[in-house]
């Protein structure tokens, strides 16, 4: 097992550095120069060079990729092109926020998807399980930027519940959660329908039934515990998909995290902010699909003696 | 009236039928089939494939999923009390302590995350009054009464074997004392020589626990070796049953004689088999009639008309036939 | 079943006909994919006729005239669905809106496609260095969430709709990859792909000919789901601003502009392009459920019938009743 999380953690590097390097082909694709942009057209060609040395954009690309890793590995991330501080403080200053929301958003669509699941596959054919099915369907289908502004809408604006901003107090915490886990609450019941579903027509639940045990624990302890393989899997793809999804929510929520603060730094080409902001959730990304793949081994005992 | 001819004390199924109700048309999977055990007694459940042994063993469990499938009507009767008309609740007390079931396939009737021990010690929890230690010590012991080491009862079953898998499938079923074990074709998914040690085994735990049992199969040659009767089955009911002597000495319904013209009789040294001509009928689209008839080399006229009813041909041999109910008639003077 | 024996002799044409047949009664069979499958067909009528439904001139105005003394009006039976901030007529924008989004839908899906399944099927095809090097590429890919790439690869662009659908296009690239690859390996190891390198096929015929028609049918699923997700990740870049650009009436354009008077509780702005979005991933949805279960082998046959189950057990239920009431 130990050596299973070694070898995935070493495996991670090469993508990680993949990562960096397609967000630095990506960013080559800009048209205009960034020096330029920041000093503005009317600066002087010294003022022009002593930053571009300064920046380090005076290197071939390449080399400033290979700078970019060294530093990296020494926790500098460069320094923001639009706030002159550096990416490491301002990445990690918003950083929590963003982790929160998506951690919340998880939350959610779990404690919503897998017990909906359940129900809606023990209750096949029944109203409960058709009415499931079609409200998952609507789930998986409303962009979670407009399931915000609806929400707004109709709890800030025609109601007077709730803000509409912020997410510092709990009360501010209710309606980004739902607007950003709906999606995955959605997908993660209609892949735990679909895995109970295979999962009660087999064989050991026949033979779990066979020797008389309580409908309940047929479903709990013996379905349930193989279903939830392939929903594990669902909810770390979830989980990035809600890294993503912060970019949108938190600009709607006008939250402080990272989503919205890339939002702005790649208006403005802020490439450092960029990278580094990608690079972060790429990271955390990785390291919950691993959590995923050692949270099977803990399910399923088959998959445990293969990673041995 | 089809009920006197059968004298079972343990398990009396009368008319059962069992039908399937999906999109593309009504499955009937069982019709009134007919069959009497007694206390001890095992019974071979003869067939092809799709003949309803499976569906009728579920529903003696009364596990056949529902919906789609549903006993539509019929008895079985169990140590006195119809199985149909108790409750769930009584009907989970019954099943895996009075009647137990060992299924098909090994590989995928073990639940793959829970250690081999825990899952015979589940049954004997629900129906014993004992504590969770006490559980996993009788367990072990199953375990070790079906030739897997103590050492190994905490592994789980992908570490075992098809063989192995089975023995813990038996252990399961057995470990309450089950006054009656159904065996779904327990050997058909392991190899020839697994199977050989497996039927030993069972039929020496049959003895040592004196339990009746039903034996689903489609191997003639196992019946040979472990049953005391045969009931031949065809598109979801009982067309002949006897003693197996009786039944191999002298068939009498036109399938089972044919199953027995397609097996290799090796002292008589034939040339070729003679199979039964056709297919068996599409469960959705039974033949009016006796089910059998457009196979049947002895067909009549009235075999497309006239469903046969159960006729006693010997003391306690049974067919379902026209050819029979005649000649039994005119015995009768009817 | 039981035309089992018949179906073995029947002759090699007729069987990719009656394959279509089976997988459209089957596809029939669903009323939500039915509901889906009209719904897009609706869709395309009004990207088709948005000129017709929504007019130069008349009740609806053009969906870019602007009418300053008609700025914000909540819906009426003159303006179905409000005006905007300029006075512009919001069904006439939404109407022309689903021309974009279809588009963009369609674009990218065929970006997706044209570079993932030729990766996909090399991969899957030759194994050894080349499937390491395309898959590594895509796990990169699929390292970063997809809705940043598409932002990073847009905002490098510069906004625009068409520098959209090629961000999105790229991020849709991976799943086809992967996909078609998986179908593969199981493909090539059968033995009609044996036959053809027998009969002195080459690689690129074998693969086009043999082994990717076979592999059509979870790509077309994807697809389906697929156009669902690039609508609403357009929509998403749209409405950050790295998309469509003012003017154009695209959906998530006039969400972006909406939301600024949402507070206000001007909610026509917001409801009506939002709707639309949902719509018409919904439709696209349930169409790809519909279709995933009509191809799916497995789920060939087995629907239950409820109908008749009913009947059955109420006749049962209504005949014990009887006989208790006889005894």
């Amino acid at each position: 097992m130990h050596i299973f999380i070694l070898k995935r953690l070493l495996m991670m590097i090469p993508v990680l550095l993949g990562v960096v390097f397609i967000m630095f082909v990506i960013s080559q694709l800009t048209p205009g120069d960034p020096v330029l942009a920041i000093l503005g057209e009317v600066a002087t060609p010294e003022a022009v060079a002593a930053l571009r040395e300064q920046m380090g954009l005076d290197q071939p690309w390449l080399m400033q990729f290979f700078n970019y890793v060294v530093g990296v590995v020494q926790l500098d991330f460069g320094t923001s092109w639009q706030s002159g501080r550096p990416v490491f403080t301002e990445i990690f200053a918003r950083f929590p926020n963003t982790m929160q929301l998506a951690g919340m958003g998880v939350a959610f669509a779990l404690l919503m998807g897998i017990p909906l699941g359940i129900v809606s596959a023990v209750k096949q054919y029944s109203i409960f399980d058709t009415g499931a099915t079609f409200v998952g369907l609507i789930g998986v289908s409303i962009p979670n930027f407009w399931l915000g502004m609806m929400m707004i809408m109709f709890f800030t604006v025609t109601l007077g519940w709730l803000p509409p901003t912020g997410f510092t107090e709990p009360i501010q915490w209710i309606m980004p959660t739902i607007a950003i886990g709906t999606n995955s609450a959605a997908i993660i019941m209609r892949m735990t329908r679909s895995s109970m579903l295979e999962c009660i027509r087999q064989d050991y639940v026949r033979t779990a039934r066979a020797k008389g045990q309580i409908e309940r624990k047929v479903i709990f302890r013996h379905a349930l515990k193989n279903a939830l393989i392939p929903v594990t899997t669902t909810a770390g793809l979830s989980f990035g998909f809600l890294l993503g999804g912060a970019v949108l929510t938190e600009t709607i929520f006008a939250i402080p995290g990272l989503g919205a603060f890339m939002v702005s730094a790649f208006f403005n080409r802020d490439w450092p902010v960029a990278i580094g902001g990608v690079l972060l959730i790429a990271v955390s990304f990785s390291f919950v699909n691993l959590f995923v793949d050692i949270l099977y081994a803990f399910i399923d005992p088959r998959i445990r003696s293969q990673y041995r | 009236m089809a009920n006197e001819l059968y004298r079972g004390k343990l398990l009396n199924i009368s008319d059962l039928s069992i039908h399937f109700f999906i999109e593309e048309g009504t499955v009937h999977a069982v019709n009134g089939l007919n069959i009497a055990l007694a206390p001890g007694e095992t019974i071979g459940l003869v067939g092809e494939t799709g003949a309803g042994k499976t569906t009728t063993a579920l529903g003696i469990m009364r596990l056949v999923q529902s919906p789609p499938g549903m006993v539509v009507e019929g008895k079985i009767e169990f140590e006195g009390r119809d199985l149909l008309e108790i409750s769930e609740a009584e009907m989970r007390k019954v099943r895996g302590s009075k009647i137990s079931m060992i299924f098909q396939d090994p590989m995928t009737s073990l639940n793959p995350t829970i250690p081999v021990r825990d899952q015979i010690a589940e049954v004997v929890l629900l129906h014993e009054n004992v504590s969770a230690q006490q559980a996993l010590f009788k367990a072990e012991e199953m375990l070790e009464k079906v030739g897997i080491r103590k050492e190994r009862s905490r592994e789980y079953p992908h570490q075992f074997s098809g063989g192995m898998r089975q023995r813990v499938g038996i252990a399961i079923a057995l470990a309450c004392n089950p006054a009656l074990l159904i065996s779904d074709e327990p050997t058909t998914a392991l190899d020839v020589t697994i199977q050989a040690q497996v039927l030993e085994l069972m039929k020496d735990l049959k003895v040592e626990f004196n339990t009746a049992m039903i034996m689903i199969t489609h191997d003639l040659g196992i019946v040979a070796e472990i049953c005391d009767k045969v009931a031949i089955m065809y598109a979801g009911s009982v067309v002949e049953t006897a003693d197996k002597y009786e039944l191999f000495k002298n068939p009498k319904h036109p399938y089972t004689i044919g199953l027995f013209n397609s097996l290799p009789d090796i002292e008589k040294d034939e040339d070729r088999l003679v199979p039964i001509k056709g297919l068996m009928p599409d469960p959705m689209n039974l033949p009016p009639g006796c089910p059998f008839h457009p196979r049947c080399d002895r067909a009549m006229p009235q075999c497309s008309e006239i469903v046969p009813e159960n006729t006693e041909v010997a003391d306690g041999h049974v067919v379902r036939c026209l050819l029979y109910e005649a000649e039994h008639n005119k015995e009768k003077g009817v | 079943m039981e035309n089992a024996i018949q179906s073995n002799t029947d002759l090699k044409p007729k069987k990719r006909r009656s394959q279509f047949g089976e997988i459209w009664k089957r596809f029939k069979r669903n009323p939500l994919a039915i509901v889906g499958l009209v719904l897009i067909v609706l869709m395309f009528l009004m990207a088709a006729l948005a000129d017709v439904i929504a007019p130069g001139d008349g009740v609806f105005a053009g969906y870019n005239l602007q009418d300053w003394n008609r700025i914000r009006q909540f819906p009426s039976a003159e303006h179905w669905f409000g005006t905007d901030d300029i006075g512009r007529d919001v069904f006439s924008r939404v109407v022309h809106g689903s021309r974009i989004s279809l588009q963009v839908g369609f674009v990218v899906i065929i970006i997706g496609i044209t570079v993932g399944i030729p990766l996909g099927a090399i991969a899957g095809y030759y194994k050894g260095i080349l499937d390491n090097v395309i898959m590594r590429f895509i796990d990169i890919l699929l390292a970063v969430p997809n809705i940043l790439l598409a932002i990073a690869i847009a905002a490098a662009l510069g906004p625009g709709i068409t520098n959209v659908m090629i961000a999105v296009g790229i991020g849709a690239i991976p799943i086809y990859a992967r996909t078609v690859r998986a179908q593969v390996l199981a493909v090539k190891e059968q033995e009609f792909v044996e036959a053809a390198r027998a009969a002195g096929a080459n690689d690129f015929r074998i693969i086009r000919r043999h082994i990717l028609p076979n592999c059509m049918a979870p790509v077309i699923v994807e697809a389906s789901m697929g156009m669902a997700g690039a609508i609403m990740a357009a929509a998403g870049l749209s409405f950050i601003g790295l998309g469509a650009q003012a003017p154009t009436p695209e959906w998530g354009a006039m969400l972006a502009d909406g939301r600024l008077r949402m507070l206000a509780g001007y909610w026509h702005l917001t409801l009506f392009p939002g709707l639309m979005i949902a719509l018409i991933i919904f439709a696209l949805n349930m169409m790809g459920d519909g279709l995933r279960d009509a191809l799916d082998p497995k789920l060939r046959s087995g629907g239950f019938s409820k109908k008749r189950f009913r009947r059955i057990q109420l006749a049962k239920a209504a005949a014990q009743n009887n006989s208790g009431e006889g005894q």
